[in-house]
């Protein structure tokens, strides 16, 4: 027995110190901001605020100011939408898809990939409001008994939206919220004051016992289930705010996987932006690795293969099938008046990610952090160029046009980038960014993969 | 795992059989029955490619589950060859394509059957590349996996668009080459999980893993099967496009057809999701077997209801290749169950 | 009342295994753990989480719901758009499908709530700090 209590000893002191270390490095991030915190959430609260002016102006002025108008009637805003939509939902893939999966690689970003899908679903859950130019007339969309007897078009894809887009921000809220209660209550001893008190209430009085441990684990599994059915359908339903409708472009098939892959691509590639930089000036490094990021970047080859699978089935299926409509489209995305946003795009898109199969290049973080800022650029074109070059030549010749945005949409698409930045950098010091729980469960030496 | 060899009768001349019978069933059937070997071409390719491809996926991915199985499942490669052969064969009834007039240079009947003879041959090479890989542990095993995936998604693509799509002229489905590749996964899947199955009832533990996982694999794929279903469906509906809507007007009008789609979503969906949600259920391996088997009816009545208004299909000469085409298959399921009776040595 | 410290996953797995062996009842165990440990739940023998119940309950009411609902609301005002049917299934799955995921989830999370006796008043003013240790309370004689 003395010789099992002396091997436990050294051990037990090193797990204590581990699990210390965990709290002390995950606290320490929400201490002190340094100088280029500030700077940063400057610049963003500047952006942010700019654009709720500009949304504003919008508003007073008519949305005239805008540059959507006939035959372009969709334009930035919603481009913005599905762009901020598809960040979300990889947030929710590394969460909770690979939870299911049980990926052990995922606790490095997890927390912070859920707090990214919340920001952004609230970034995204704007621009249909924006776009709508009477915002007092949104409750036109809810479906409740009112004065005027009418109920909403449950046959419509924009309802579904926002049935969709409700339930992914509710349920992401949920699994966000429950992820952080047991952090919340190892975050309490760390602070005093009203600080205390708020985490205090926030862990709503946990302290670990099995039964809670039990139920909460079944919890985190189920609400992990629901929210991978959720990444699919959100993003499919986006989708078909498009193939529902008969444009040439947009009555495809193929859209929904198209969409979710484009998303799942295009968020992760966020997650990257997002993570290097955040890891380099919290120190973090110890806990988000270069062979987590390989994993990432594994991620990204395999979804940046499907997207360009969907780029070559759908060219190659407009002149398969002969349907003038259909080529007179894709002709147009390839050689009219938007042609350098998309070769821009499919060099972003389909070029670039071949690089990855070099494992060199997976594990480089200087390059993956310059390749996703190509991916996010990409892939916001991506949904320009499908909705603008599909409006523009959309029915009978004499209805063509193209479209300019406005400087309005323009310093709105900066101000949602603040926005979402804003709230991540204020997330970043008020809430615990790693799963303090899920590492100390991983153990000793293994908070690496 | 040792790599396993089969004794039996040689794999070549299995094929050649096999192709051999089938041409001489289509010969000898009616002048009109120029669908009926199109069914089980479709069919058993969806399943022998999925077989190869469910192993290069896992392989891709580094999933360690199927490390035991991988060699028994790669071990159907060489039936591969059935394929190309038999297109040769059921391309004698070029004819019924609308498109044959031969103009054009892409729509002339000798470049389709070149083509699509080279695209079902491609499978087998990468196939063949991947299982020496294995064969000789060799470092790049990755790599052929990657490609023969390629390989896959080319050749289930162009089985699509070009075999069966492009039999409903003027019909465009852009999903239909994914819908395609993801059901010939999930047939391989099903094959898989009846392999493991069995193997399981030797009491094995090395295959105990290979068998969790690809249970879950099924209810997955369902999920996803039932999804991409939905997803044509809904646009192709919604939109009521004349050239597209008449493709399911054809047949939800026909009751027979309309009996069969039925078929296809409660053997292709229902059964194998809601069968397999209890934690008995998926240990019990008669269960689990059942419901790939359920799968695989499901995909061969979706085979018939893809092509059927626009082909004739008598019973004898579809239901003769099916068969035929299957017994390698059945053959060396038992010869590899056999030859477990020793258990085979661990790495 | 007797109360254990442990540093480590496996000493506080041991005790909690000689505790049990011991004669100690489950019900008279109180663990307090930085993290799941799921081997407690094999010594306690416990039944599966009974939030299953609560789960089920809210997607299937969902489901129904949603589709009673949408029925209603397009009997009430019977307007044909689209050239659509006015109960269109293909339509109508999307939001039933989004509603059983909502009212699952939600549910789900007050059923969590409920079980565990969530927000403890109690504990929020007073938490009872364990740090990064292993508990075992127990309150019966016959233990170690």
């Amino acid at each position: 027995m003395e010789k099992r209590k002396n091997v436990t000893g050294e051990e037990g002191m090193k797990t204590q110190a581990f699990y210390g270390q965990v709290e002390l490095d995950v606290i320490r991030a929400m201490k002190r901001p340094g100088v280029f915190y500030w700077i940063a959430l400057g610049a963003s609260i500047l952006a942010f605020g700019g654009g709720m002016t500009l949304w504003g102006y919008q508003v007073l002025k008519g949305m005239g100011v805008a540059g959507i108008t006939h035959p372009v009637g969709w334009g930035v805003y919603i481009t913005n939408f599905v762009f901020w939509v598809g960040i979300a939902h990889s947030g929710t893939l590394i969460s909770a898809v690979l939870f299911l999966f049980r990926a052990r690689f995922r606790s490095a970003f997890n927390r912070i990939a859920e707090a990214m899908t919340v920001i952004a679903v609230m970034t995204a859950g704007l621009f249909p409001l924006i776009h709508l130019g009477r915002v007092w007339r949104f409750y036109y969309l809810l479906p409740y008994p009112n004065q005027r007897m009418l109920w909403v078009n449950f046959r419509s894809p924009l309802i579904w939206d926002v049935f969709a887009v409700s339930t992914y921000l509710t349920v992401s809220v949920i699994f966000f919220y429950v992820g952080m209660v047991p952090d919340f209550a190892a975050a309490r001893r760390h602070f005093t004051g009203i600080r205390r008190r708020i985490y205090s209430i926030l862990s709503l009085g946990w302290e670990g016992t099995t039964d809670q441990w039990r139920h909460y684990s079944r919890l985190y599994m189920f609400l992990a289930a629901f929210a991978t059915p959720l990444v699919v359908s959100v993003h499919s339903v986006v989708s078909w705010d498009f193939a529902m409708s008969i444009v040439p472009g947009w009555h495809s098939t193929i859209f929904a996987p198209y969409f979710v892959a484009g998303a799942i691509f295009s968020g992760t590639a966020m997650v990257i932006t997002l993570t290097i930089p955040m890891r380099k000036v919290l120190k973090l490094e110890k806990y988000i690795t270069v062979d987590h990021y390989e994993k990432i970047a594994g991620v990204l080859l395999v979804t940046a293969l499907i997207v360009s699978f969907s780029y070559i089935v759908e060219i190659l299926m407009a002149a398969y099938s002969g349907n003038i409509f259909e080529k007179t489209v894709f002709y147009y995305r390839m050689t009219g008046d938007y042609k350098y946003f998309f070769w821009l795009m499919m060099f972003c898109n389909v070029v670039m990610p071949l690089t990855l199969f070099n494992r060199k290049l997976r594990r480089n973080i200087k390059y993956l952090f310059v390749f996703s800022l190509f991916v996010n650029i990409g892939m916001w074109l991506e949904r320009f160029i499908i909705i603008v070059t599909s409006l523009g030549r959309e029915y009978i010749p004499y209805s063509w046009g193209t479209y300019t945005p406005s400087l309005i949409e323009i310093g709105i698409t900066v101000g949602s980038f603040g926005m979402f930045f804003t709230f991540f950098l204020i997330f970043s010091k008020v809430l615990p960014m790693l799963s303090i729980s899920e590492i100390k469960e991983q153990g000793v030496g293994n908070e690496t993969i | 795992m040792r790599p396993l060899e089969i004794k039996g009768v040689p794999k070549i001349i299995q094929v050649l059989a096999a192709a051999f019978l089938v041409g001489a069933v289509d010969f000898l059937s009616a002048e009109r029955s120029d669908g009926s070997m199109l069914i089980a071409l479709l069919f058993w390719a969806c399943v022998g490619q999925g077989i190869i491809a469910l192993s290069a996926a896992a392989e891709v991915a580094s999933g360690k589950w199927i490390k035991n199985i991988r060699p028994y499942l790669l071990d159907y490669y060489p039936y591969l060859a059935i394929f190309p052969i038999v297109f040769l064969v059921y391309s004698r009834h070029i004819t019924i394509y609308a498109w044959n007039t031969g103009e054009g240079y892409w729509w002339s009947p000798s470049f389709f059957i070149i083509r699509n003879t080279a695209a079902l041959l491609f499978p087998l090479i990468m196939a063949r590349y991947y299982a020496r890989s294995l064969e000789k542990e060799s470092p790049r095993i990755k790599l052929f996996a990657g490609l023969y995936l390629l390989s896959f998604v080319i050749s289930q693509s162009f089985m699509a668009f070009e075999i069966v799509m492009s039999l409903e002229y003027p019909w465009v489905n852009t999903l239909f080459g994914g819908f395609f590749f993801v059901e010939s996964l999930y047939a391989g899947i099903a094959f898989s999980v009846l392999l493991a199955g069995l193997f399981k009832r030797r009491d094995v533990e090395c295959f105990f893993p290979a068998f969790k996982d690809l249970t879950v694999m099924i209810m997955g794929f369902a999920l996803m099967w039932a999804g991409l279903f939905y997803s044509q469906y809904l646009v192709i509906w919604y939109g009521n496009i004349p050239e597209e809507v008449s493709y399911i007007a054809e047949r939800m009008h026909i009751p027979a057809i309309k009996n069969m789609g039925l078929y296809t979503l409660l053997s292709l969906f229902l059964v194998p999701f809601l069968g397999l949600i209890s934690r008995k259920m998926k240990a019990d391996a008669r269960v689990v077997s059942a419901a790939a088997l359920s799968v695989l009816s499901g995909l061969m009545v979706e085979r018939i209801i893809y092509i059927v208004p626009a082909v004739q299909i008598n019973i004898i000469p579809a239901a003769l290749p099916l068969a035929i085409l299957g017994i390698p298959y059945l053959y060396s399921m038992i010869v590899q169950y056999m030859s477990l009776s020793s258990p085979p040595v661990e790495n | 009342m007797k109360q254990f410290e442990f540093d480590t996953q496996e000493e506080f797995i041991a005790k909690l295994k000689e505790i049990v062996d011991a004669g100690v009842k489950s019900e008279f165990i109180t663990t307090l753990t930085p993290f799941h440990v799921h081997e407690v739940d094999h010594i306690f023998k416990t039944r599966p989480s009974e939030l299953r119940y609560f789960t089920l309950l809210g997607a299937a009411a969902g489901f129904i719901l949603s589709f009673m609902f949408m029925v209603f609301t397009v009997m009430d005002w019977p307007i044909i758009t689209g050239g659509k049917p006015l109960i269109s299934i293909p339509a109508f799955i999307i939001v039933a499908f989004e509603c059983t995921i909502l009212f699952g989830g939600i549910v789900s999370l007050l059923g969590f709530l409920h079980l565990n006796r969530l927000p403890d008043i109690r504990r929020i003013i007073d938490p009872r700090e364990c740090g990064n240790k292993f508990l075992i309370i127990h309150d019966m004689g016959g233990g170690k």
